[in-house]
């Protein structure tokens, strides 16, 4: 007779294993008595009860184990024991690995923040989503000056524009005075970081006020200002309602602060010290007879236009009903309007060069991609050295399984250790970021610090990406360790050549490619740089200093303080020569214009378009620019009024493109632009602008200009010059800032961007050669030690000193080698593209390869050699004693 | 002392224990006390007890050989200490006792 089965299913579920026997055993012998005294149906019965009976907490109990039971706390503990005990006796790797990690993370971590600041750029106004600049497109170019009148058509015209705002930057730059009250004297400043604004500016945008009303710019003749500008000129007083002056090109105008702002935030691209009130242009009396500026014209492009989009509106069915809607105003007018999403603005390719700080989307991408190579390099240096040295821990891998460890404990503990050199190497990149974060601000031109990188999720990003790299790095060591038998590791069995050779062979291939493609990359950026820096201009631009001309008190007597003032300047001895214009090389031309033509034009000329410089008569001689034809314009030609000037000379650029057959037939002939002028000569083709630009035609109309005094000094004693200079500048023109720069220092400027690349790039190579070679070392170093008895063997017959360094180097040259063949040609083709953004370029000399190649040959050879020649001068008795 | 207190099902089953000798396991214990006090017991409240005593040091226990009745199965075999008998004896003497001082007029 069998007992009730699901009791016994029961008992066995909750009873405790060491006494689920005996109770069994008792309730067996109890129901076959039973079965006997009280019947089958009663014993069940008792059966079940008894049963019950037993699933009492007293019983149900585990049983005390005799001896400690690991759990995985204590595991860990070991693990870790182990792990800081193979660092220690490992000094060399964990050196190597620790050092190259650091250095990858802090790399890293830096151009992190420098990607993440620039992707938080402009990114933190509350209408964002809905905030929308307006561009226009012209087929070569799109541009986002518009005349001020488009915003206000396009508001009455479509519902989805809730709100608009202009912005025109720089044309309110003047001199800003502040005639103070009582005992604090007079604050006069020049301000060139300013712009007019509508009154809707801090609404649409998200610039916290210090003080004042946010809506103050909607009245006329009320300024904004900066807490720095406040500063500046009222101290610690409070700024609100105070009275400033600005003298700019629409006169002398009278402005009282209604509102100071918080600096605006460095990850931001609108830059302005003051805020005027736009809408002080919409009076004649403001526009002062600059009829161009009017704020409802739709001609003049000059100003900014931004707009507030409705939520949940199309945008881009906005921009085609904007486009319909103009082409009925406007037919022959084949320009496009963009509506460009302010969150795009910073790193949007096409304006590359319209805000000072504009980012450039390609290069972020690119250096971020860089840093994670570098990265990648030191992991790799990891996996290298590790399975490397898996051999030194197969031992104890098959002790560890002998006793009864899993795989999975095994991998732990693998993990666990590659976790723990992350950390140690995290810690160290910490500490050097403290150390670098100044010189690499100054680097970049930017104010980062971690915090960008606290922002958002980038932090957990960051450490998931740890967490990811510490799985790969130590990945492959655990999998490899835990495939290894324990029987035959235990018996030595196992090959001493190590395991993974291809692998790890390949990885120092990538490692190599990445450094030398890096390599190649700085040599080109470098020469294309020295080509620009080193290319004839043209022209002569070292000690040239301009003076910017004067902007307050321009009244009657102006004109002939201003000539008197180039009678006393001429008359200097240390002033070798001086002239005037209205734009300096290095700077944009004073406009561009189109629909000028020869008399009888082709179809499609009047298109073209035409740099236009204002200059006078001593222009060409001072900047030392030729002329190839014809001759200089008159002074007396230069001090005509504008509308009266007959005479112009034009670049060979210009006679090509009016489409005379050279420079000698262009003299004399006249061209058409609104009224006939005459070209009476042709100035040899030189570098208004950077040589990323080509030279475009320029018409050089001849005008006695205040705007720039271009003044050629000699060499000897500057200070002393420049300050003769100034007194008389300050005699003639009294209540302006004496305002100079060097022409070639402002000219080099234009590279500036160029040079921090190039410097990015030289450290990133340098970094990732660095840590490469690294890795190199600490392989070689495991496989001399390797074969220390192998080179005994063949020294003792005979081999020489320079065979066996050639046959200890010959391993680590092979992946090097194959290293340079697989990188030439990806940076070949990575450079080429980059230089097609200059118009003057060079051609990559194959020589820049070769270096390339063969510097890091040699590094690696250096770095090899370090161990191959130890190796190889090793005393044979010595290392055939040893073991 | 408090630990070695016995409640009064535990005296039976220490009893019992010391009864059986030599063989006394659950199923006997049971069994026994069955006989003697003509009551039915549980399993459970027997184990219990018997794991009770073994914590205070009155009983100690061993596993048994194999035996054919039990479908295989081994005994724990259960024995009195000497501290679980001295434990006994003070209880009978305790009882004798307090019998001892009921004043003879009482019981008749």
């Amino acid at each position: 007779m069998k007992p009730p089965c699901l009791a016994t299913f029961l008992l066995h579920l909750f009873c405790p294993p060491h006494r689920a026997e005996e109770l069994e055993g008792d309730l067996n012998e109890l129901f076959q008595e039973r079965i006997a005294e009280v019947g089958l149906q009663n014993a069940r019965w008792r059966y079940v009860r008894d049963v019950i009976s037993l699933l009492r907490p007293s019983l149900i109990k585990r049983e005390k184990f005799e001896y400690s039971r690991p759990n995985s706390i204590t595991m860990l503990r070991n693990y870790l024991k182990i792990a800081f005990r193979s660092l220690a006796k490992n000094r060399v790797y964990s050196l190597i690995n620790t050092v190259g990690l650091a250095l990858g993370m802090a790399t890293f971590v830096l151009i992190a923040e420098y990607v993440a600041f620039e992707r938080s750029v402009d990114g933190f106004h509350k209408n964002l989503p809905n905030l929308y600049r307006v561009l226009m497109d012209n087929n070569r170019q799109t541009y986002p000056q518009l005349a001020p009148g488009v915003a206000m058509v396009g508001k009455q015209q479509f519902g989805e524009i809730q709100d608009y705002c202009r912005i025109a930057n720089g044309i309110s730059d003047g001199i800003v005075t502040w005639s103070g009250t009582g005992k604090a004297a007079q604050k006069s400043f020049r301000e060139t970081s300013t712009a007019y604004a509508d009154g809707s500016f801090f609404s649409l945008f998200t610039f916290p006020l210090a003080d004042g009303s946010l809506l103050s710019l909607q009245q006329p003749n009320v300024v904004a200002i900066s807490e720095t500008a406040a500063h500046k000129y009222f101290g610690d007083t409070r700024p609100i309602g105070k009275a400033l002056t600005l003298n700019n090109q629409f006169g002398k105008t009278a402005f009282t602060v209604g509102a100071v702002y918080r600096d605006f935030p460095t990850n931001s691209d609108f830059r302005a010290n003051m805020l005027f009130s736009l809408q002080t242009l919409a009076s004649p009396a403001g526009l002062n007879g600059n009829d161009w500026a009017r704020l409802d014209n739709l001609e003049s492009n000059f100003i900014d236009t931004y707009l507030l989009v409705r939520p949940q509106s199309d945008y881009l069915a906005l921009e085609t009903k904007f486009n319909d809607f103009k082409k009925k105003l406007k037919p022959e007018d084949t320009e496009m309007i963009r509506l460009q999403p302010v969150k795009n603005m910073h790193l949007s390719r096409s304006l590359s060069d319209y805000y000072q700080t504009n980012g450039n989307l390609r290069f972020v991408y690119l250096l971020g991609g860089i840093a994670l190579l570098i990265l990648i390099i030191a992991w790799f240096n990891y996996i290298n050295l590790s399975t490397a040295g898996a051999l030194q821990r197969a031992k104890e891998v098959g002790v560890r399984k002998t006793v009864g460890a899993g795989n999975g404990q095994l991998i732990t503990q693998f993990l666990s250790e590659s976790l723990l050199l992350n950390l140690i190497s995290l810690s160290l990149a910490l500490g050097l970021i403290s150390v670098l974060q100044q010189p690499f601000n100054q680097l970049t031109g930017r104010v980062l610090s971690t915090d960008v990188l606290l922002r958002g999720n980038f932090w957990a990003f960051t450490v998931g990406f740890l967490l990811a790299g510490t799985l790969l790095s130590g990945g492959y060591v655990a999998f490899v360790l835990t495939k290894f038998r324990p029987v035959q590791v235990l018996k030595g069995a196992i090959s001493r050549v190590g395991q993974g050779v291809t692998l790890r062979q390949s990885l120092v291939v990538f490692q190599f490619s990445v450094s030398i493609a890096l390599m190649i990359a700085t040599g080109v950026m470098l020469q294309q740089l020295r080509h620009m820096q080193t290319q004839d201009l043209s022209m002569k631009l070292d000690q040239l200093l301009v003076l910017r001309g004067p902007d307050v008190g321009k009244d009657s007597t102006f004109k002939t303080r201003s000539g008197a003032f180039r009678q006393s300047i001429s008359q200097l001895a240390s002033v070798q020569a001086f002239c005037t214009s209205g734009s300096v090389p290095g700077n944009w031309y004073n406009f561009s214009a189109d629909g000028i033509t020869r008399p009888n034009p082709q179809p499609g000329d009047n298109q073209k378009t035409y740099a236009v410089v204002n200059a006078d008569h001593r222009f060409l001689g001072t900047y030392g620019i030729k002329l190839v034809a014809g001759q200089n314009v008159t002074a007396a030609e230069c001090d005509k009024p504008w509308n009266a000037i007959t005479k112009v000379m034009i670049n060979e650029r210009a006679v090509e493109q009016l489409g005379f057959l050279s420079s000698s037939a262009a003299v004399g002939q006249k061209i058409k632009w609104g009224r006939d002028l005459e070209i009476v000569g042709v100035v040899k083709n030189y570098h208004h602008q950077s040589l990323k630009q080509a030279i475009e035609p320029i018409i050089f109309i001849p005008q006695t200009s205040v705007y720039y005094t271009t003044v050629r000094l000699t060499t000897e004693q500057l200070p002393a010059k420049i300050a003769e200079l100034e007194g008389l500048f300050n005699q003639y023109f009294p209540g302006n800032p004496f305002d100079y720069f060097f022409v070639d220092e402002r000219y080099n400027e234009q590279y500036k961007d160029d040079q921090q690349s190039e410097q990015i790039f030289t450290i990133a190579s340098l970094l990732a050669i660095f840590i490469a070679c690294l890795g190199l070392f600490g392989l070689a170093t495991y496989m001399t030690e390797q074969r220390t008895k192998e080179i005994g063997v063949r020294k003792v017959l005979g081999a020489s000193v320079a065979s066996i360094v050639t046959l200890l180097s010959k391993d680590f040259l092979k992946p090097v080698a194959i290293a340079i063949v697989i990188a030439s040609p990806i940076a070949w083709y990575a450079m080429d593209r980059w230089l097609q953004d200059f118009a003057y370029k060079i051609d990559i000399s194959w020589w820049v390869v070769g270096l390339a190649g063969l510097l890091a040959v040699g590094i690696a050879l250096a770095t090899v050699s370090f161990q191959s020649i130890r190796a190889a001068l090793m005393n044979p008795v010595k290392s055939l004693r040893s073991e | 002392m408090k630990g070695t207190y016995l409640g009064e099902f535990e005296e039976v089953v220490l009893l019992a224990v010391a009864i059986r000798s030599g063989d006394a396991y659950g199923a006997a214990i049971v069994n026994e006390i069955e006989q003697q006090m003509n009551r039915s017991v549980n399993l459970g409240a027997v184990h219990s007890a018997l794991s009770r005593l073994q914590e205070k040091g009155l009983v100690s226990s061993e596993m048994g050989g194999m035996t054919a009745e039990r479908g295989g199965r081994r005994k724990r075999l259960y024995s009195v200490t000497a501290y679980g008998r001295r434990a006994l004896e003070e209880i009978r003497q305790l009882r004798n006792q307090m019998w001892d001082a009921i004043p003879n007029p009482a019981l008749t």
